[in-house]
């Protein structure tokens, strides 16, 4: 074993760069500040910008579900049921004869719409909390924080699986009960991202010269956030399709006869001897979906947040 | 030390009654009707039951009482060790649990062994040769288990265990002592799947808690007064990279009771997931309730646990009381 091998690890050296190499240039037009950050992420990441792509595919998929669908995913045909993948339906047909391949496209679009709008409400509703307590402090922060302890004293599925008993099934349940279990991880990152930011100088300048702390929170407090946020945000659609694919296998997702991925995999778990590519398909689907979004989180923490690497 | 044991004792209680507050509630919003489960019948069938017969019923059930004194009688029989009967078939819960339990126990157990044992030695190699070959290939691993749902990974097993093998475990409530081979079968699928996802995630966190302890000054000093490099990591480094490791096992563990109850079921394990997923279905209220609690109590322990055994082996953490 040479120094080299112990030295320090280089992901430690990487600093933010990009705002030395560019400076910042208000007057240069949004799509073009796009184009080039993304274009400065490829070259930096390519592996993250490599699931950015295999994401936005899989959201392509899931939006342009009825073309590419071949059949009715909720179509049954009984002459032609639990086929094997053949070139006539790739991934086969389940016990009622429906077409698996169009099952798991729009099972995506179940599965993705879930993810997506719990993800934005339950992180939007946890920034707000960790914001408001870390700046406030006191008595609202000492009694949100207490309220999140105990909800994260709840392994996460069993809060969820309450949750959805709760409210209800279907898909609304659904969405609100992730939302609620994204709620504490985010406040608490954004939180300690506003206590270290509260007590600096700048924002002491402003509140001498007699800035209102709503324009202190949301003016020079709220865009240090910003990156954590996104970071978050792109981790947790991984976290909700895993605990929305959990739930359904239960039998506590939408509503059959609609699928999702996790829907698919319970169905096929119900026979005692379950046909592999029932299994197979959907499993896959989540896993790289999960995969794509966990990654593309990854890198774009590494880019914008490298603080916040030991944070989550 | 005994004042920080009852510090963190003095936060637990309360956390444990504020959980228990939550999923009672969580559970009486509920808007169906808890007859059905109860009764077995369909809703049509339901609606036909006379107003006078629903009230009998439901005051049968202790259904027809305050929210508070439900409550209160709840957590009077589960302080006692009752906790009360099924909605399903009038089974007493509490025995219900013991039951069905051990095989969940067992599994549980087990997987943290196999994570402990697949992710320690895998994390330590990753440290020592960092960017080899091999800390490419754990690493990807690890991502990859953090994708893959549990359950899929054991419904494939299940699969792949019947195509190629023409092999199915047993699916009876077998206890070790009884017959143990048959028991250990029925166990070691689930305790698998859960500790390799759970392993990728152990490997991880050593490597990293590792590389950063092998930059510090006084491995730099060991190692510059000739002590050999296998000494140094085990004399030196390792044991204060794997106070991290203890500290994360909390998530260890959540991830191992949440995972659990998906993997035992996909693996028709009659174990308590099969017990919670049939009550769910049923909306047996009275066993989704006991069961919530029994996970989030086990969580809530356990945690409480890793808290007091850090900060034993840690004297910093006491010095910062």
């Amino acid at each position: 074993m040479n120094s080299n091998d112990m030295g320090l690890a280089p992901e430690k050296l990487a600093l933010p760069r990009q705002a030395l190499e560019q400076p910042f240039d208000p007057a240069t037009r949004f799509p073009e500040r796009m184009s080039r950050g993304l274009r400065r992420f490829a070259r930096q990441r390519p592996v993250a910008t490599f699931w950015l792509g295999v994401a936005v595919v899989m959201v392509l998929v899931a939006v342009l579900a009825p073309v590419i669908a071949p059949d009715n995913p909720n179509q049954p045909d009984f002459l032609n049921i639990q086929a094997p993948p053949s070139g006539e339906a790739w991934f086969g047909t389940d016990q009622m004869g429906r077409d698996t391949f169009s099952r798991a496209v729009y099972g995506g679009r179940v599965s993705l719409f879930i993810a997506i709008a719990s993800v934005s409400t339950g992180t939007a509703v946890g920034g707000i909390f960790g914001i408001l307590g870390g700046y406030l402090g006191g008595k609202f922060d000492l009694l949100t924080q207490r309220f999140l302890e105990v909800l994260m004293a709840i392994p996460t599925l069993v809060l969820a699986i309450l949750l959805v008993m709760g409210i209800g099934a279907g898909a609304p349940a659904v969405i609100i009960a992730i939302a609620i279990t994204r709620i504490p991880t985010t406040s608490r990152v954004l939180r300690a991202v506003v206590l270290s930011v509260r007590e600096s100088q700048y924002v002491d300048s402003a509140r001498s010269i007699g800035a209102s702390p709503l324009r202190i929170i949301f003016i020079h407090i709220a865009p240090h956030t910003f990156a954590p946020f996104i970071v978050i945000f792109t981790a947790s659609l991984g976290t909700a399709i895993l605990i929305e694919a959990s739930l359904a296998f239960l039998g506590l997702g939408v509503a059959p006869p609609t699928a999702s991925w996790g829907a698919m995999l319970g169905e096929a778990a119900v026979t005692l001897i379950p046909y592999w590519w029932l299994v197979a398909f959907p499993g896959l689907m989540i896993a790289i979906t999960v995969l794509a979004f966990n990654l593309l989180g990854d890198g774009l923490r590494d880019v914008l947040d490298p603080k916040t690497r030991d944070r989550l | 030390m005994y004042k920080y044991i009852a510090r963190r004792l003095l936060i637990a209680i309360p956390t444990l009654f504020a959980v228990s507050l939550i999923i009672f509630l969580l559970l009486r919003v509920l808007p169906g009707d808890p007859l059905v489960s109860f009764l077995g019948l369909e809703l049509s069938q339901i609606q036909q039951i006379t107003a006078e017969q629903r009230a009998r019923l439901m005051a049968e059930l202790g259904l027809d009482r305050p929210w508070a004194v439900q409550y209160a009688i709840w957590m009077g029989g589960v302080l006692r060790g009752d906790m009360g009967e099924s909605f399903l078939r009038g089974d007493d819960i509490a025995s219900v649990i013991a039951q069905r339990g051990m095989l969940s126990a067992e599994i549980g157990l087990l997987g943290v062994v196999i994570a402990l044992l697949i992710g320690l030695p895998v994390g330590v190699i990753a440290a020592i040769k960092p960017n080899s070959v091999l800390d490419g290939i754990s690493s990807f691993l690890a991502v990859l288990f953090l994708a893959i749902p549990g359950f899929w990974l054991a419904l494939l097993i299940v699969v792949a265990g019947i195509g190629w093998f023409d092999y199915k475990a047993p699916i009876t409530n077998i206890p070790p002592w009884e017959n143990a081979w048959k028991n250990f079968q029925i166990v070691i699928g689930p305790a698998f799947v859960i500790g390799v996802g759970a392993a990728a995630f152990v490997a991880r966190i050593t490597r990293s808690s590792l590389l950063e302890v092998l930059n510090d000054d006084y491995i730099r000093t060991a190692r510059a007064k000739g002590l050999k490099d296998r000494l140094v990591l085990i004399r030196h480094a390792l044991p204060n990279a794997l106070l991290p490791v203890i500290t994360v096992s909390g998530l260890l563990l959540a991830f191992s009771l949440g995972g659990s109850i998906t993997v035992e079921i996909a693996f028709v394990v009659p174990g308590l997931g099969k017990t919670l997923q049939q009550a769910i279905t049923s909306r047996d209220l009275m066993m989704v309730q006991n069961l919530a609690l029994i996970y989030a109590g086990i969580f809530i322990i356990a945690n409480l646990l890793i808290d007091l055994t850090y900060q034993k082996i840690d004297p910093r953490i006491r010095i910062n009381e």
